[in-house]
């Protein structure tokens, strides 16, 4: 399997967002995301589709990560660990970008 | 007039205005259409007006070379069978080798038809299977490959792929008691906290086995036919008169392996979504409002797997099991209410 660019650290000390053309709803079995760009759907349970909203409304990885284990009582470094897989799966599929603060 | 106006007039059975409702849209044409347009023309805030058209005037307004192919379907010998063009001003150019040429507008205001030599019931049929939901989509609802009936107030659809059996149970619910609400396609609008499912034509197809079933006392009595061929009955009923709130969505599933159907709930949103329509209208604006209105009629409609065998369906006794079962889960969410 081809190595993902993105390193963990870099990730969890930076910040993300969620483009235009991407939206998301939560429904009860799962959160169903829309690439309008694509017209590609995708589907992620609902601890990602909470770790989506939280990355929308927050931008600060490090600090979604930090209120997803006060929300799930879970582990910082296990939380930050999973937090981190989703956001390379989601960079991947072009349904999260880096903010590098340019706009 | 010319004696070309006159054969045009003649061959078009051009007569007055009529009006009627589907989809949530008011209709208006100029010809007959037993079933859509059968009122008076009114005036609404989605007024969509159907044309009889040459085709010369479709392809015209769509120059191939102008438009971008979205669909091409072909038979199994590989014939082109329909072909969906979208054209940047006059809209999407739906053209069918059995049922002819159609435009429907952008702003799904205006559907231009220029039907094939068959016969009328035929062609009005791919009108209200396929063009109409399109300019529904366009003038701003969403759209779900369902049929449904009314049960205590309650919109109740019927989901599932085609040759599924939606319009067989609805039919035999309709027999039951309930009330027609829409075959195949039904609109869909969010209003507050619930999605409306407005009325389709009042009008159906029923295979002539199903009609051998049902019998043909039985079958006066849901409705007129209107048209028959070699498949299938077009019957005319009589319809819901207004739209109702959607509260049940039945996801037939034929692999069942027992004689009775069994009903278990789904919370997984991809019954709907595996039931879009129109799907090659795909503008942003249409998919944002798709994935809100299919977000909202999951939170408010209860869904369930309905379970059939996967031969030797007896749709009577399948709407027997969905009547009382929709009647529990609808008692019981007004007792929670």
């Amino acid at each position: 399997m081809a190595q993902s660019p993105y390193d963990h650290n870099g990730l969890l000390n930076g910040r993300v967002r969620v483009p235009d053309h991407v939206v998301f709803r939560a429904f009860a079995a799962e959160t169903v995301v829309l690439n309008l760009q694509t017209g590609i759907y995708h589907g992620v349970n609902p601890s990602a589709g909470r770790m989506l909203e939280l990355l929308q409304e927050l931008g600060s990885v490090r600090e979604v990560a930090a209120r997803l284990a006060e929300e799930y009582g879970e582990p910082h470094e296990r939380v930050e660990q999973d937090l981190c897989e989703l956001c390379v799966s989601m960079l991947d599929r072009g349904l999260i970008e880096i903010d590098d603060g340019r706009g | 007039m010319t004696v070309a106006d006159s054969a045009l007039a003649r061959s078009l059975s051009i007569v007055r205005a009529c009006g009627g409702r589907a989809f949530g849209l008011e209709l208006e044409g100029s010809f007959e259409a037993p079933g859509l347009l059968d009122g008076t023309v009114s005036d609404g805030a989605r007024r969509t007006t159907i044309e009889l058209v040459r085709a010369r005037e479709i392809h015209h307004a769509c120059p191939s070379r102008e438009a971008l192919r979205l669909t091409e379907l072909r038979d199994a010998d590989g014939a082109v069978r329909l072909t969906i063009d979208e054209h940047a001003e006059s809209g999407y150019h739906l053209h069918s080798t059995t049922f002819g040429c159609y435009l429907v507008s952008r702003d799904g205001c205006r559907v231009r038809c220029a039907p094939s030599r068959i016969a009328r019931w035929r062609w009005q049929s791919f009108l209200v299977g396929q063009l109409l939901p399109a300019a529904a989509v366009l003038r701003g609802l969403e759209i779900l490959h369902a049929s449904v009936v009314v049960i205590a107030g309650q919109a109740v659809a019927l989901v599932g792929p085609s040759q599924a059996g939606k319009s067989s149970v609805a039919i035999n619910l309709v027999r039951r008691g309930a009330t027609f609400l829409t075959d195949d396609v039904v609109a869909l609008e969010p209003f507050g906290e619930r999605v409306l499912a407005h009325p389709g034509p009042a009008l159906t197809s029923v295979r002539h086995e199903e009609a051998a079933a049902i019998g043909p006392a039985a079958l006066r009595r849901l409705g007129q036919i209107i048209g028959r061929d070699d498949h299938e009955i077009r019957l005319r009923l009589r319809g819901a008169p207004a739209p109702a709130p959607l509260a049940l969505v039945y996801a037939i599933d034929r692999s069942g392996s027992g004689q009775r159907p069994t009903f278990a709930p789904l919370d997984h949103p991809r019954v709907l979504f595996a039931n879009r329509f129109s799907s090659y209208i795909q503008s942003p604006e249409r998919l944002t409002r798709q994935l809100d209105v299919y977000a909202r009629a999951a939170c408010c409609a209860a869904t369930f797997r309905l379970g059939v065998p996967a031969t030797g369906v007896d749709a009577a006794a399948v709407a027997v099991a969905v009547h009382a079962h929709a009647l529990s889960v609808l008692e019981r969410s007004r007792d929670e209410a």
